[in-house]
Formats: structure tokens, C-alpha cells, sequence
């Protein structure tokens, strides 16, 4: 059998000589790699998420005509010289505009990938900064930086966001901040928890009698430690944020014209299903398909990090 | 218990509190008025109305006036609806809103429980992959995407059932909004209840159970159903909030009068009032759903004593 170390073990662990063998410790993260590598359905969504954002860089290339381009020819009759065909180079169709679907969709991944990952991010580093300070600061500082996030999550904030969108209009930068600023606050409990229950180990104990400093404990020491549980929060966050976007988009107040997202595309298409299904399916496929996908590498992930099942 | 309960609802005043204040400040701040129209209006009548709605003084006193209002109840007049009070409007929709979500909390929890504790009881056959497969595909179907979908369905393609309206809720008019909002709801708590069951089964004291040779459903129902349902009931909350959001998509899309689509006119008309009143009728509601979970939590969970 081999032998399993923490990761701050591991890096100071010589390999060890047993028998004729050469076993070397294997850290919590390469363990967590294999075994999400061999978690199939897990390998194959992250690859469909590659080829998803592969597409939303590149996909631009491939198109005939610019996302904000009307073909008037296609406005005169969408519905029949609308359809998705190759010879038009309209190979998603257009929308009732004119507008070649490819192309919006392209430009529609991009937005709506942006929003996802981009206010995930913003979450993830304002609520494991904040839950790490919290807990491993303690005391007085503790309880009232946790009594700011219970509060905080007492407000029904779908409603602040919407409201934000009605007053100070539709600006895409605005739509990161609000996301961002709404979704730190679980993020900051969980990290607390973390930290509490590693801030008592005899690394932090060593690095304070080295004398280091609180922020560089915090940022070297207890933030590499929670990462794990992070990391498997955030893969769950981001399609959270991108069904977020589609959900203000949808209601009208999401991004602005001629710029597009998967839910602003949906909306179109919900309008003009009963003779255009193509402009619902395409934009309901790519958004679909791709929180299906970041919920199994989610998935995968969890089980690859879970303590429980080494 | 009961000094538990009085200090949660000490700690909801600065809660709302806040709440009210953010939200104020935020009209406050925001461009635009309610009263601006394109054509414009002669300063005088401006100054009147302005003066009626007490626009024209601070903005603190502004807020001081809305909360005495508040503390009495009284939502105050609309800004868009001349002749209409908030709590006119608030209300009837209010109760559209709770036939619409309650029915969808009860067949999500229901029908959640029930298909969770299948797969979980199948755990790792065909069944159980089957069905959360089905539930994961539940939950990447966002509501504003199953509503169009059941309609085209169910109003469109086959037409039986109306694509909206409210009829006093004849159950006719009920079936789409409730199953588009609760599909997702279902998956969620599936997913939950699978997960839960699974880590229960194999706990010690359903060992124990086992090996006294107790009958299967005993096990079950007796010894791992009440420890299966802490993370549903710590569920509940986030469910909540699930079926406010899901309000706004159905009301707008179904046209069903809800309190969601209060919401949306509201902020877009600038109906300051309606928007404020909204916010606090949920925020409210909000407060309260969290600390009932919270209290049926230490019911489930005799290790939890406040």
C-alpha cells in the first residue's frame, strides 16, 4: 500500500525506500486527480465545456455575417428564408431581425461564460478572503463580521437586482458586481468553517512563532488549505451565476442590444417558438448542455476531494 | 423554544431595518422619477404632486414618514395606480402567489421525497441513474425555459390546458405554473434526499436495526427517515427563495397576477412605493421561512438545543 501525506507533509517527505521499491507520497491533490480522472461523465462534461468555450472564442471565425448585421433579405420572410441552412451561410438561422443566429450565439456564449466564471470569481476571492479572516482572526472581529453576512443574507436579493437593473440601467459591468456582491456571503460561511477547524494546527503555530504576519498566514497558509472545498463550490457557482444572467436577461433586463446572452437569446426564441422553434433551440441547447455539464464536473470534483472516500 | 423564537424576531428588527434603508436609498439615488413624463408638465403641478407624496422634503424625514406608515400597517398609495393603495394591490396577488407556490412546495417535497428514497434505495442501479439523470436535467431546466416548453406543449401543440391567465384559479388555469415551477424544485430536493439517505443507510444503528432482523420498511420508515430529512429541512429556506424567483418567471410569463409581477412594473414604473412595500412584504416572509426552518430543525434533530 502506498503511503498518503497532506500536501504540506508531502513537499518535505523524501521519497521512501521499502523493500526494492521506491514509494513516494502522493498529496491530497494528485489523489484527487486520479480519482477524478477516473470518474468518466465527470472527464467528458469538462471536455464539452472546452469545446463550449472553444467555440465562444473562436466560433466567430466560422460566421458569414457579424452578430449585429441584419440581413435584409432573411427580414423579409424569417420564418422561411430565416431557417438554419448552409447555403446561406445562416447555419443556426437568423432571428425575426434578420440576424444571423450563429453568430449571436457565438456572441451570446461569450457574454453569458463571462458573467459565469468572471462573478464566480468575484465571489470566491471577496468570501474565502472574508471567511478567512473571520476565522482565524476570532473573537469580537469574528462575530461581527458574521453577524454582516447574516444580515445581509436576510435580504431577498433576486429583488435588489432586478432593481439595480430598472434604475441604473443596463450595464453588463454592473451585472458582475451585483451577481458578485450577492454570492460571497455563502462562500464566506463555508471558508469560516474551514478555518476554524485548521487554524489550531501546529503549521499555523509554526508560522506564527516564525513570526509571520496575520495576512501572509491567511494568504499562504489558510487559503491553500480550504482550496479543496472552494474549488468544488465554485464548479457549482458558475452555473448557478449563468442561469442568474439568463434569469435577468429573460426578464428584459439583463444585457444590452445588439449584445446578447443565452438568456436574452431564449427570450427572443420564446416569443417566436410556435413558428420558429430553431430560434429557441440552439441558444437552449448551448445553455443547457452547458450547466448540465458544470454540474457533473461539480459533481466529480466533490467526490474526488470528500475525506470520506479515500 | 420560546426564548429562541423571541430572539429571532428581536433579531429581524435591524434586518428589515436595514433593509428598508437600502432600499430607499437606492430610489433615492437612482435616476429618473416617477412623475417625469415625456411630454413634462407645467412646475406647478409638479410641485403639487411632489408635495402630496411628500417628494418635495429630506430624504430622511421621507423615510421617517414611510416608516410611521409601516408600523401602522399602511403600505401607502401607489405612484402609478392613482386611487389604489399598495395593500390594494399587494394583497390579492399575495394570494394568488401562495396557491401557486404552495401547491408547488407540496408536490416538491412530496413528490422529491418519494423519488429520492427510490433511487437512493437503488443505489448505483439502473434506476438510480435513470432518475437522477431525469432530476439533473430537472434542475439545468431553468424555469423560464420549462414554462414556453409547456406551454407549446400542452397549449399549443396538444391544447389542453389554457397557456395563462388566472380565472380565480380554476384548476385548469393552475396546472402550468405549478408543474413549471415545480420541476425544479423536485430535482432539487431528489437530489438532497438521495444524497441523505444513501450517508443514513450506511450509519451504524441501521446495522444495529439490520441485525436484530428488523422487517426493511421498519428500518426505513422507523430509523432513517427522520435523520434523512435534516438536509431537506435545511433546504427549505433556499426552496423558498426558489419559489419567490419562480414567481416573477410565472407571473410574467403566464400572466397569473402574481406578486412577482408587481415586482418587475414596480421597479420599471418607478412605483416607489410598490417597490418599498414589495421588499418588506418579502423580506418579511423571507425572515419568517428562515427561523421556521430553523425551529423544525431542533424538532427533527434532538441533538440541537437553542
Amino acid at each position: 500500500m502506498l503511503f498518503k501525506y497532506k500536501k504540506v507533509v508531502s513537499q518535505l517527505a523524501e521519497p521512501m525506500v521499502f523493500g526494492s521499491q521506491i514509494i513516494e507520497g502522493r498529496s491530497l491533490w494528485q489523489d484527487a486527480k486520479r480519482r477524478f480522472l477516473r470518474n468518466k461523465a465527470a472527464v467528458g462534461c469538462l471536455f464539452v465545456i472546452g469545446v463550449i468555450v472553444l467555440f465562444s472564442i473562436f466560433g466567430s471565425q466560422f460566421a458569414q455575417y457579424s452578430y449585429e448585421e441584419i440581413d435584409w433579405l432573411a427580414l423579409s420572410d424569417p420564418v422561411e428564408l430565416g431557417k438554419p441552412s448552409l447555403e446561406t451561410g445562416h447555419y443556426f438561422g437568423t432571428d425575426n431581425l434578420g440576424r444571423d443566429l450563429y453568430a449571436r450565439t457565438v456572441q451570446g456564449s461569450q457574454i453569458s461564460l463571462m458573467v459565469g466564471i468572471l462573478s464566480s470569481a468575484v465571489a470566491i476571492v471577496i468570501g474565502t478572503l472574508y471567511g478567512a479572516t473571520a476565522g482565524f482572526i476570532g473573537g469580537r472581529v469574528d462575530m461581527i463580521m458574521m453577524r454582516i453576512v447574516e444580515i445581509l443574507s436576510a435580504l431577498p436579493f433576486m429583488f435588489m437586482v432586478i432593481m439595480l437593473m430598472v434604475m441604473f440601467g443596463r450595464q453588463i459591468i454592473l451585472i458582475f458586481i451585483a451577481i458578485g456582491a450577492v454570492s460571497w456571503l455563502d462562500m464566506a460561511r463555508i471558508v469560516r468553517g474551514q478555518t476554524l477547524s485548521i487554524k489550531n494546527k501546529e503549521y499555523i503555530e509554526a508560522a506564527h512563532a516564525c513570526g509571520v504576519s496575520h495576512w501572509r498566514i491567511i494568504v499562504r497558509h489558510i487559503v491553500p488549505n480550504v482550496m479543496g472545498i472552494v474549488l468544488v463550490y465554485a464548479s457549482l457557482m458558475i452555473p448557478g451565476m449563468i442561469m442568474f444572467e439568463s434569469f435577468i436577461s429573460f426578464l428584459g433586463l439583463g444585457v444590452q442590444e445588439p449584445q446578447t446572452s443565452w438568456g436574452a437569446l431564449i427570450s427572443q426564441g420564446v416569443v417566436s417558438m410556435e413558428f420558429a422553434l430553431w430560434q429557441l433551440a440552439f441558444p437552449l441547447t448551448f445553455l443547457v448542455i452547458t450547466l448540465f455539464c458544470f454540474n457533473f464536473v461539480g459533481d466529480g470534483l466533490r467526490d474526488a476531494l470528500d475525506p470520506k472516500e479515500r | 423554544m420560546l426564548n429562541f423564537i423571541f430572539r429571532r424576531f428581536l433579531q429581524a428588527i435591524p434586518t428589515l431595518l436595514i433593509l428598508t434603508m437600502l432600499t430607499f436609498a437606492l430610489m433615492y439615488i437612482a435616476p429618473g422619477s416617477p412623475f417625469l413624463t415625456e411630454k413634462g408638465m407645467p412646475a406647478e403641478v409638479l410641485a403639487n404632486i411632489n408635495a402630496k407624496y411628500h417628494l418635495d422634503l429630506p430624504v430622511w424625514e421621507q423615510y421617517l414618514i414611510y416608516l410611521g406608515n409601516l408600523l401602522q400597517g399602511d403600505l401607502g398609495p401607489s405612484f402609478r395606480y392613482l386611487d389604489f393603495s399598495v395593500n390594494d394591490l399587494v394583497w390579492p396577488s399575495l394570494a394568488v402567489s401562495a396557491t401557486i407556490g404552495g401547491w408547488s412546495l407540496f408536490i416538491a417535497v412530496t413528490l422529491g421525497i418519494i423519488i429520492g428514497m427510490i433511487a437512493a434505495l437503488n443505489h448505483n442501479k439502473w434506476l438510480d441513474y435513470t432518475l437522477m439523470t431525469t432530476a439533473m436535467a430537472g434542475i439545468v431546466l431553468p424555469t423560464f425555459v420549462m414554462a414556453p416548453l409547456l406551454v407549446l406543449v400542452f397549449s399549443y401543440k396538444v391544447k389542453w390546458l389554457p397557456a395563462g391567465g388566472w380565472h380565480g384559479g380554476d384548476w385548469q388555469y393552475l396546472v402550468l405554473p405549478v408543474f413549471a415551477m415545480a420541476t425544479h424544485l423536485v430535482a432539487q430536493i431528489a437530489r438532497i434526499t438521495r444524497g441523505s439517505l444513501i450517508e443514513v443507510m450506511s450509519s451504524d444503528f441501521i446495522r444495529t436495526a439490520q441485525a436484530k432482523g428488523l422487517p426493511y420498511r421498519t428500518i426505513i420508515l422507523r430509523h432513517a427517515f427522520k435523520p434523512m430529512m435534516l438536509p431537506v429541512v435545511s433546504y427549505l429556506g433556499p426552496l423558498f427563495v426558489g419559489v419567490l424567483t419562480g414567481s416573477v418567471i410565472i407571473d410574467v410569463f403566464f400572466g397569473t397576477g402574481g406578486i412577482g409581477q408587481h415586482f418587475v412594473n414596480g421597479a420599471i414604473n418607478r412605483d416607489y412605493s410598490m417597490v418599498m412595500g414589495i421588499t418588506v412584504l418579502v423580506g418579511v416572509m423571507y425572515i419568517a421561512f428562515n427561523a421556521a426552518t430553523d425551529i423544525m430543525y431542533a424538532f427533527i434533530d434532538p441533538k440541537i438545543r437553542y
